[in-house]
């Protein structure tokens, strides 16, 4: 047990409360009718008599004084305890193909660990960082089992690093449709503009040209128009070429996760807010605007202006720009990444004991009260 | 209490031994069990008397004639009924009892040992009469006999009250009107007063026959105090806070110095005096009161 406040245990001079109570020459006067006074001389209690009285009430008065100073040190536990053994299942399974003991708590691998017996969560869930918490949260002694279908996402690059060695279990059920690799999807850009710069889309065109050729002929490449006309439904990312502020259905659907090239001469939509990074060419910033992105051009769209445009890699590198990164490959092989141990144990969160300190506590003052109050002594102190 | 009475059926039954019997004190007029002052036939010789026509001529001790040529009449003492008085104190502090024995005070024990002495004159043909004193003054039964007047003395004790003060001396003259002298006077009380003191040593030199039953508390014999108490008075509502293991060798020492100063002092002025403690039984005060000297017993 450790104190999370030790100054609290000042309050252990408090214990000299009780002890002079106890101490006070309690000055008990039992009304006595007495009619031989006149022979009567007023004798006290002889003071030297060092006479502690009543024990057990001390006793009890005093554990109350220490309790209450305990309570204010907030003691603490450290070291988890808990079952002897857990079992977590992957959502995407069904829990009756899990052999498993019934009295072990079984949970879903799942953030917050919902127990079994609750409805089945979200299948798409971060199965490494859950591994890595169940291990810290559970105590040193708690066998772990996980099962899992076979192949799943959610792992890191490299295989799971515990302080336990887990109980690694694969139903071979059909797994999670596994979202494609997309190196050579299409990729469609919508390219709006000035009705005076038709021009400078030329060279968006030629880059779309270059992405569909890529890709196969009858890969969707997006379309060109001038702005004002309506968003196809199926774009990646929408080209803005035209003066002024962005309309506020573009900043909307950049919003709400699209990517927009813009031309130099748009208006920022957002002043201040955003990190723009820099490209090593310097020919593009791009910022953050909700859940999309925004990549303005700096120079003008034309080859005096922008000699990269002339460049064969062009299409590439701006495809590179406005695609997002692709996210880490988080499918796995569940057979292939059984955790390692290793991994240094984690402190596990302290326990207060508070509660339990107040509940003796009350205890205790509902004992003392008892005792003070009970009609075999002769007054309440 | 125990009974209409105030007699417990065991003391009752030790009572029948005893006999109430005064040693200065004599016979009134009439026909009893005492030595009297009043002359006539009987057993014991009294004195000799001259002749006066009018006495009868078999009183006339005819040896004495032949002797000394006179008539002179042989007299005997005759044996009366005495009158026995109750004196009970009822002041507050006869409220005062034993925590040991709730409900048995000094007044309890006063009713029952003045109940005792009726039955005791009763049984002898005596004649009893009943007087308490408190606060409230003086309540007086005069003297009379019989089963119907103990029956009034009873329901009278039964109506008292322990309150007030001793009352002065002004208060208590009816009883100089009615005590006459030669009367027996049983004073039941915890002599604390000065005044009862008093009373019994003047009634004592006025020629009464006075006894002293002081009703003392076990807790005055043996102060069995622990802790702190608050000593109240009742009579003069002083009050004392002290310590009882503290008080008590200091308390013990002076309360018995001064029963033993009362007892000098009472039998300095012919007052028989026995102390009484709630806790013993009710006949052994009066069986050490009226227990018959060694030379009447003779």
């Amino acid at each position: 047990m450790s104190l999370a406040f030790p100054l609290g245990l000042l309050a252990l001079l408090g214990l000299a409360l009780p002890l002079l109570v106890h101490l006070a020459r309690r000055e008990e006067q039992v009304p006595t009718m007495f009619a031989a006074l006149r022979w009567l001389q007023a004798r006290r209690k002889p003071q030297r008599r060092f006479r502690l009285e009543e024990f057990l009430l001390l006793a009890l008065r005093l554990l109350l004084v220490a309790g209450l100073a305990l309570l204010l040190a907030s003691p603490f536990l450290r070291g988890a305890t808990g079952a002897p053994a857990w079992v977590l299942v992957h959502p995407a399974l069904d829990p009756a193909q899990v052999e498993r003991n019934p009295e072990t708590p079984a949970h879903w691998l799942a953030p917050g660990f919902p127990p079994l017996e609750g409805p089945a969560p979200a299948t798409d869930v971060p199965v490494a960082s859950l591994l890595r918490q169940a291990d810290g949260e559970l105590a040193a002694a708690t066998a772990l089992t996980v099962w899992l279908p076979a192949r799943v996402t959610g792992f890191d690059g490299e295989r799971p690093r515990l302080s336990r060695a887990v109980d690694w279990r694969v139903l071979p059920t059909p797994a999670a449709a596994a979202p494609e690799a997309s190196n050579a999807t299409p990729f469609a850009l919508a390219i709006r503009h000035a009705p005076d710069r038709a021009d400078q889309a030329r060279w968006l065109r030629a880059a779309q040209k270059a992405w569909q050729v890529a890709a196969g002929a009858d890969a969707p490449a997006g379309d060109a128009a001038i702005a004002g006309t309506p968003l196809p439904d199926k774009v990646q990312a929408v080209a803005w070429l035209a003066p002024g502020e962005l309309p506020p259905e573009l900043r909307a659907w950049i919003e709400a996760g699209g990517t927009a090239l813009i031309a130099h001469d748009a208006i920022w939509p957002i002043t201040g807010g955003g990190t723009a990074t820099h490209d090593d060419t310097d020919w593009l910033t791009e910022t953050r605007l909700g859940a999309g992105r925004v990549l303005q051009l700096h120079p003008p769209l034309y080859a005096e202006a922008f000699p990269a445009l002339l460049e064969p890699d062009f299409p590439a590198r701006l495809r590179a720009r406005l695609e997002a990164a692709p996210p880490a490959p988080t499918l796995a092989d569940v057979a292939a990444m059984a955790p390692r141990t290793g991994a240094d144990g984690f402190e596990p969160a302290p326990r207060p004991l508070e509660p339990w300190l107040v509940a003796a506590l009350l205890l205790l003052f509902a004992l003392e009260r008892w005792f003070a109050a009970s009609p075999r002594r002769g007054a309440p102190a | 209490m125990s009974g209409p009475d105030f007699i417990p059926a065991a003391v009752r039954a030790r009572l029948k031994d005893l006999r109430l019997a005064g040693r200065r004190a004599a016979g009134g007029h009439g026909f009893g069990q005492h030595r009297s002052r009043s002359r006539g036939a009987g057993l014991e010789f009294a004195q000799y008397r001259a002749y006066e026509p009018g006495d009868e001529l078999r009183q006339i001790d005819w040896k004495l004639y032949a002797r000394s040529d006179r008539f002179f009449v042989r007299e005997s003492e005759r044996d009366s009924p005495l009158t026995a008085w109750v004196l009970v104190d009822a002041t507050a502090s006869m409220a005062q009892g034993d925590a040991a024995r709730p409900g048995w005070t000094r007044l309890d024990a006063a009713r029952a040992l003045a109940a005792c002495v009726f039955e005791l004159a009763l049984r002898q043909g005596d004649r009893f009469g009943l007087a308490a004193i408190s606060g409230d003054g003086l309540q007086l039964v005069p003297p009379g006999a019989g089963p119907r007047h103990r029956d009034r003395c009873l329901l009278e004790l039964q109506g008292l009250r322990a309150r007030g003060d001793w009352p002065d001396e002004t208060r208590l003259r009816p009883l100089w009107e009615r005590i006459a002298a030669g009367q027996l006077v049983l004073l039941l009380g915890d002599d604390f007063d000065e005044g009862a003191v008093v009373l019994m040593e003047k009634l004592s030199a006025a020629r009464r026959e006075v006894l002293n039953i002081q009703l003392l508390t076990a807790e005055e014999r043996d102060f069995p105090f622990r802790g702190g108490h608050r000593f109240r008075d009742p009579e003069s509502d002083v009050e004392l806070i002290g310590d009882g293991v503290a008080a008590r060798a200091d308390f013990l020492a002076r309360f018995g110095a001064a029963r033993e100063a009362l007892q000098a002092r009472l039998a300095a002025s012919g007052v028989r005096r026995v102390e009484y403690f709630l806790d013993q039984p009710l006949d052994a005060p009066l069986r050490r009161l009226l227990a018959p000297q060694a030379a009447e017993r003779a």
